[in-house]
């Protein structure tokens, strides 16, 4: 008799392949805040360790698909796949291009297997882009933190291509009608990590809470992975809310960079398919708690208008009041007690 | 549809690895000195494993780790368990983990512990770290298609001819009248798998060859390959191995120059260029095809049903595409511009018409038990005609009563026995009949008898001794 042995086929539903937005937090104050004066060592091993865990991704199945956006103050930059030059944006056959390109990115066509030249491909592109950033930054005095919602909203225009362009094909190879285009454009394998350095900034609430509750409907977990010494607010109701996973790794310190690989290897490599059979890190603590849509402060308690649902930290002022969000006018007469706090 | 009697039509590549693993571990151990084949075998591990495997890789010095450590992160639920038991079985029987005895809680306490393959742990992070040399040693036109209508051009082309040369292989087996054979070893390879078989008219099509008519495309360029290398490269299957676990980390459509090949995996190229999996060029050039590239990963995923038709990016149509109508009628309306397809569905259809997009056939009792003889069973065809179903047909599937006629039909085939007799008349007399009659009744051998026509049949491996019998007795 023939000793056990394990089934290698794999039925092809079971392993599908997926699509990673990976965004990268390049604000060069944030790094600083954290690391001091080694912020650009620190920077570049964790691009390091970053590069690693992709290849790892793009082993684990032929198709799997990756694209890079690095947020930095002046805004949210694609890095990878490499698209045409800016400036050279002009002529029709670019664009052309670069649909084709992006298409190819994010859904996959027919020939676009990972070529051995794709890792390196991709170490290039990110490197040149963070340097490109950073000079960037270089002359600004007070650099502001990175505007996470712009990258979070250029991620999930991505996931939505690869999604349309998938039912749309799965339509024409199956004639029209069919119904199933429907039933498989959910089945979108898509995720995006995001690895911040830089601290909530309150004046992106309102944009980031839509780019998370966007995501969520599309069914996309957001991960994230957090360098910095406070927790984010933001980015732990992204993870609670779209089903994914948010850490801030104790261990990760500038005296011992090196463990971040562990982690993302260890957590982050886990697809959507294999988190229903691999546990995955409970939230110890999710801060639920809204901003001041006025002040952008986190409050506890607050006022809500109840036609746009908008909240704020105190009542706007006695008499006929206006909601500054949707201009709804109220008739104040009292300013409302509060139920005292329950014991 | 039944499953694969025959087992050379369904083991895979990791599977025969596995097979030698048991038998030799140098086997093993040599094969993990190549990093293209531990990506490969990485790739066709279970997913699980494959996660398993990424979460230890980085664990500082090879640290052994026991099973119950990986178990402890399952969710609690039947199905995860099941899946960490296929992919622990799978790592070991490739001897991706391998156990180790390890001394806990001092002496006399020893547990089995499992530790990652020191060369393939060492191969995998190198080819994550940029470790790696280009296959054949690049390709060799440095310059990028830039625009991409050329580089459609190449690939369309060689789609164009793997497709061919698959077309070439199926339909031969199809039409089986023996012209426009293909090249190279490919027909001793069929008739090794037992897709052929030389009867006296030449070479006949098996009942396990229709199985392999209606596998996907990958899976019998798959079937073909590995009956090729474990045929021809006898003993030499490392080599050849190897080679094509390089072409799948290969650019398809590019052209490569490799003076490091092997003799023998020089004598594999020319295989590969018959099954349409590389394309030579002069000058010992060569082009690997979109098919060829993703052989080795698309035969070890299971396409299931024509959902996964859904999911194009994964599957490459070689064989040409059909959608069939089939009515209450019987009537069967294919649409389809494949020569094999149609020579398939001829093999159990009554044809009518040929229109340049479209058949036009009837399932007739004839055509089916034609079918039915030559060895393709009930299931087979309905299980076809299912799969290639139109999708605007009622549910997907074809009408129940034409479903049941199919396996009526083939019923009938069980119905009629047939015993080889020899028929013994021309009795002198009514009394030499029934003695003759009542001895083979005895034997046991009379298969049938006529008492008013003084007819009797006797079964023929009884034959012998009845003749004796009446011969001693002078009995005609």
């Amino acid at each position: 008799m023939r000793a056990p042995r394990g089934d290698f086929r794999v039925r092809a539903a079971d392993d599908p392949p997926s699509l990673l937005v990976v965004i990268l937090d390049v604000a060069a104050l944030a790094w600083t805040d954290i690391a001091g004066d080694k912020a650009t060592a620190t920077l570049q091993s964790v691009i390091e360790q970053l590069l690693v865990f992709l290849n790892s991704f793009m082993l684990l199945h032929e198709s799997n698909r990756i694209c890079v956006i690095l947020a930095s103050p002046d805004g949210a930059q694609l890095v990878f796949p490499e698209l045409s030059e800016p400036g050279s944006r002009c002529s029709d056959i670019d664009l052309v291009a670069e649909d084709n390109a992006l298409d190819a990115a994010t859904a996959g066509s027919g020939f676009t297997l990972h070529a051995e030249q794709t890792p390196l491909k991709l170490r290039d592109a990110v490197l040149a882009g963070v340097k490109e950033a950073f000079r960037a930054q270089e002359g600004e005095v007070a650099s502001a933190p990175a505007p996470i919602s712009t990258a979070l909203a250029t991620a999930l225009c991505l996931h939505n291509r690869a999604k349309s362009i998938k039912s749309t094909r799965s339509s024409l190879s199956l004639g029209q009608g069919n119904g199933q285009a429907n039933n498989d454009s959910g089945t979108c394998n898509g995720r995006i990590l995001m690895l911040i350095a830089s601290e909530d900034a309150p004046e992106q609430y309102v944009p980031v809470m839509n780019c998370i509750f966007s995501a969520q409907r599309m069914g996309v977990p957001l991960d994230s992975c957090i360098h910095g010494d406070k927790d984010s607010t933001y980015l732990q109701q992204a993870a609670y809310l779209t089903n994914g996973v948010c850490l801030r790794p104790n261990e990760f310190s500038t005296e011992n960079p090196n463990v971040l690989i562990q982690i993302l290897q260890t957590v982050f490599l886990t697809d959507r398919l294999n988190r229903d059979f691999l546990a995955m890190p409970t939230p110890r603590k999710v801060d639920f708690r809204a901003s001041c849509m006025k002040t952008r402060q986190i409050i506890e308690d607050g006022y809500t208008c109840s036609v746009c649902l908008s909240t704020f930290a105190t009542t706007v002022a006695k008499g006929a009041a206006m909601c500054p969000i949707c201009s709804a006018r109220f008739a104040i007469t009292s300013r409302v007690k509060r139920r005292p706090p329950r014991p | 549809m039944r499953s694969d009697s025959a087992p050379g039509l369904s083991q895979s590549i990791f599977e025969d690895l596995a097979d030698a693993a048991a038998k030799s571990k140098r086997l093993i151990t040599r094969l993990y000195e190549s990093p293209h084949a531990v990506q490969c075998v990485f790739r066709a591990l279970p997913p699980i494993a494959r996660l398993y495997v990424a979460r230890i890789i980085y664990l500082p010095s090879n640290q052994e780790v026991s099973v119950d450590s990986f178990r402890q992160c399952l969710r609690r639920r039947q199905r995860a368990y099941d899946r960490h038991d296929s992919a622990i079985l799978a790592l070991k029987a490739l001897h991706v983990l391998v156990e180790v005895e390890t001394l806990v809680d001092g002496p006399g306490r020893k547990e089995t512990r499992l530790q990652l393959n020191d060369k393939f742990a060492e191969n995998l992070r190198r080819s994550v770290t940029y470790g790696v040399e280009p296959v054949f040693g690049g390709p060799c036109e440095d310059i990028e298609m830039v625009d991409v209508e050329s580089r459609e051009v190449v690939t369309k082309k060689m789609d164009e001819f793997s497709a061919a040369k698959l077309d070439r292989i199926l339909n031969f087996l199809v039409e089986s009248n023996g012209s426009n054979a293909p090249g190279g070893t490919v027909v001793q390879a069929l008739a090794q798998v037992g897709i052929l078989e030389s009867k006296s008219i030449g070479l006949c099509i098996t009942s396990s060859g229709f199985q392999f008519l209606l596998k996907d495309s990958f899976a019998q360029l798959w079937v073909l390959l590995r009956s090729i290398v474990n045929t021809q490269f006898r003993g030499e299957e490392l080599d050849a191995w190897e080679l094509i676990f390089k072409l799948s980390f290969a650019c398809p459509g590019k052209e490569y120059r490799d003076p490091h090949l092997s003799k023998c995996q020089r004598e594999l190229m020319a295989e590969l260029h018959e099954l349409g999996i590389v394309r030579l060029g002069e000058d010992a050039t060569f082009r690997p095809t979109t098919v060829g590239v993703r052989l080795l990963t698309s035969a070890s995923r299971i396409q299931s049903g024509p959902a996964s038709t859904a999911d194009a990016s994964s599957m490459v149509k070689i064989a040409g595409e059909i959608e069939i109508f089939v009515e209450t009628n019987f009537r069967v309306y294919a649409y389809t511009t494949s020569n094999f397809q149609t020579n398939l569905l001829a093999l159990f259809t009554h044809m009518r018409y040929k229109l340049p997009s479209m058949v036009v056939g009837h399932l007739t009792r004839d055509a089916v038990r034609r079918a039915l003889m030559s060895g393709i069973t009930g299931d087979q065809i309905i299980g076809y005609l299912n799969a290639h179903a139109h999708p605007r047909m009622k549910r997907g599937v074809i009408p129940s009563n034409v479903s049941d006629e199919i396996r009526l039909w083939e019923a009938e085939q069980d119905r009629v026995q047939t015993t080889p007799g020899v028929l013994l008349s021309d009795f002198e007399s009514q009394e030499a009949f029934e003695k003759v009659m009542s001895y083979a009744y005895d034997l046991g051998a009379s298969v049938w008898s006529d008492r008013d026509r003084l007819k009797v049949i006797v079964a023929r491996e009884a034959y012998g001794s009845v003749r004796g019998f009446m011969n001693s007795n002078d009995l005609h």
